[in-house]
């Protein structure tokens, strides 16, 4: 016995396979679309591509241990050199994967010239009861846990903590993680499960509970 | 807990952290940034320029065309005339510019007579206001047309010596209304009174 299953897909995003006008990459990826749109003159291609990204992007260096300063210095930094080097896009991998290698890069010279340990903790997380039937204890019960987590965050190996950050801001896979920071699958891998490790051990020491 | 449990819970915990966004003011500066390399720019650019430059060519053909209209005529002319040879005007400056009063000067026609058979004579006006008469007469050809005064006279005296005294006097007639006040010549064959007597006016 089958099943089929119908799935409308909003006509913006349906792509023809077959036009001689996109590169492969470009027809799968709608976001390489978009670039390319806004490097042909359209406007609204880019906003509706800066409206996708700028609160990940934006989170990226802000988790990466930047002060909101200088979180803000690199964000515009990022977007000012993909503006300026629209005229040379291509599409060789999907959209996310280029913006947040410019993003790295940018992060990476940043933190060889300031040569300085992150501060995630200042401005980061207040307490916020988001659970009306929570009691006082829960939310500041959670409050504390989400604290931890940034410390913990706070201690991680830079390299680690990118590659956490990625996986959760971009949504990007471990091929694409890999082309981001310059390393290959397998170390993203590790960096990842070595990350997550390391994130529940300095939690289960800040929070004192076994995870 | 369970390792996959774990990973679950930190994911949660994430997503849980607050979400910094960047400043509006960094928005519309990088949203300011693009719109400035973008087409949309340029074409507005392009579209600001050209209706500038098109205005600027519509006053100035404006300009000069109201300069050729108020200023004073240099000969008679009548302003109709001027308005169609004008060229192309907008409708509305045609209203708004102070109309070009017609001279006062009118041009007549004299009544004075022609000999039968001009075709086309223009009588010279003797003054801007003098009456100009124009007759059009189709019954024949002026023999005497592109003659000079010098050449009608050696023609009517050619006449008188070969016997043709009515077409001499005739001629000489028609040579006194073009040439009222031409010399006549001292060694001519016959007197300027003998030419006129009995001359009938065609």
């Amino acid at each position: 016995m089958s099943t089929t299953i119908s799935v409308t897909v909003p006509y913006e995003f349906v792509l023809n396979p077959d036009s001689p006008m996109l590169p492969p990459m470009a027809q799968a990826d709608p976001d390489s679309e978009l670039m390319l749109q806004y490097k042909a003159g359209s406007m609204a291609a880019f906003e509706t591509l800066y409206e996708k990204h700028k609160g990940p992007l934006f989170r990226y260096f802000v988790r990466n241990g930047q002060p909101t300063t200088v979180a803000e210095e690199l964000y515009q930094e990022v977007w000012m050199k993909l503006i300026r080097s629209r005229g040379r896009y291509q599409v060789r991998a999907k959209f996310t994967t280029y913006l947040y290698q410019l993003a790295h890069n940018c992060l990476v010279d940043w933190v060889r010239k300031q040569n300085r340990r992150p501060q995630l903790i200042a401005g980061n997380d207040f307490l916020e009861a988001t659970d009306e039937s929570a009691t006082p204890d829960s939310v500041l019960a959670r409050h504390h846990e989400r604290l931890g987590l940034l410390k913990a965050l706070e201690q991680l190996p830079d390299e680690q903590r990118e590659v956490f950050v990625l996986k959760e801001e971009s949504q990007l896979n471990l091929e694409e993680i890999a082309m981001v920071t310059g390393v290959g699958r397998e170390t993203v891998k590790s960096r990842l499960r070595y990350a997550n490790a390391k994130l529940k051990e300095l939690m289960a020491e800040i929070l004192g509970v076994d995870l | 807990m369970n390792p996959e449990a774990s990973d679950e819970y930190i994911q949660r915990l994430y997503k849980e952290l607050d979400k910094p966004k960047p400043p509006p003011h960094l928005d519309q500066r990088i949203l300011a940034n693009a719109a400035e390399g973008s087409g949309t720019r340029w074409f507005r650019g392009f579209a600001v320029a050209a209706t500038l430059v098109l205005g600027l060519s519509i006053g100035f053909v404006t300009l000069n065309q109201d300069t050729k209209e108020l200023a004073p005529p240099t000969q008679t002319q009548q302003p109709v005339a001027e308005e169609q040879t004008n060229g192309f005007s907008l409708p509305s400056e045609r209203q708004k510019r102070p109309q070009a009063k017609a001279p006062e000067t009118t041009i007549s026609f004299p009544k004075t007579p022609i000999p039968s058979g001009s075709i086309g004579t223009i009588q010279e006006p003797v003054s801007r206001n003098a009456p100009i008469d124009v007759t059009v007469d189709h019954s024949g050809a002026d023999p005497y047309h592109d003659f000079g005064p010098g050449d009608w006279l050696t023609q009517i005296a050619s006449l008188w010596e070969n016997g043709d005294f009515d077409q001499a006097r005739e001629a000489f007639v028609r040579f006194r209304q073009r040439f009222p006040d031409h010399p006549f010549p001292q060694n001519f064959p016959v007197s300027e009174a003998s030419l006129l007597i009995d001359a009938t006016p065609p």
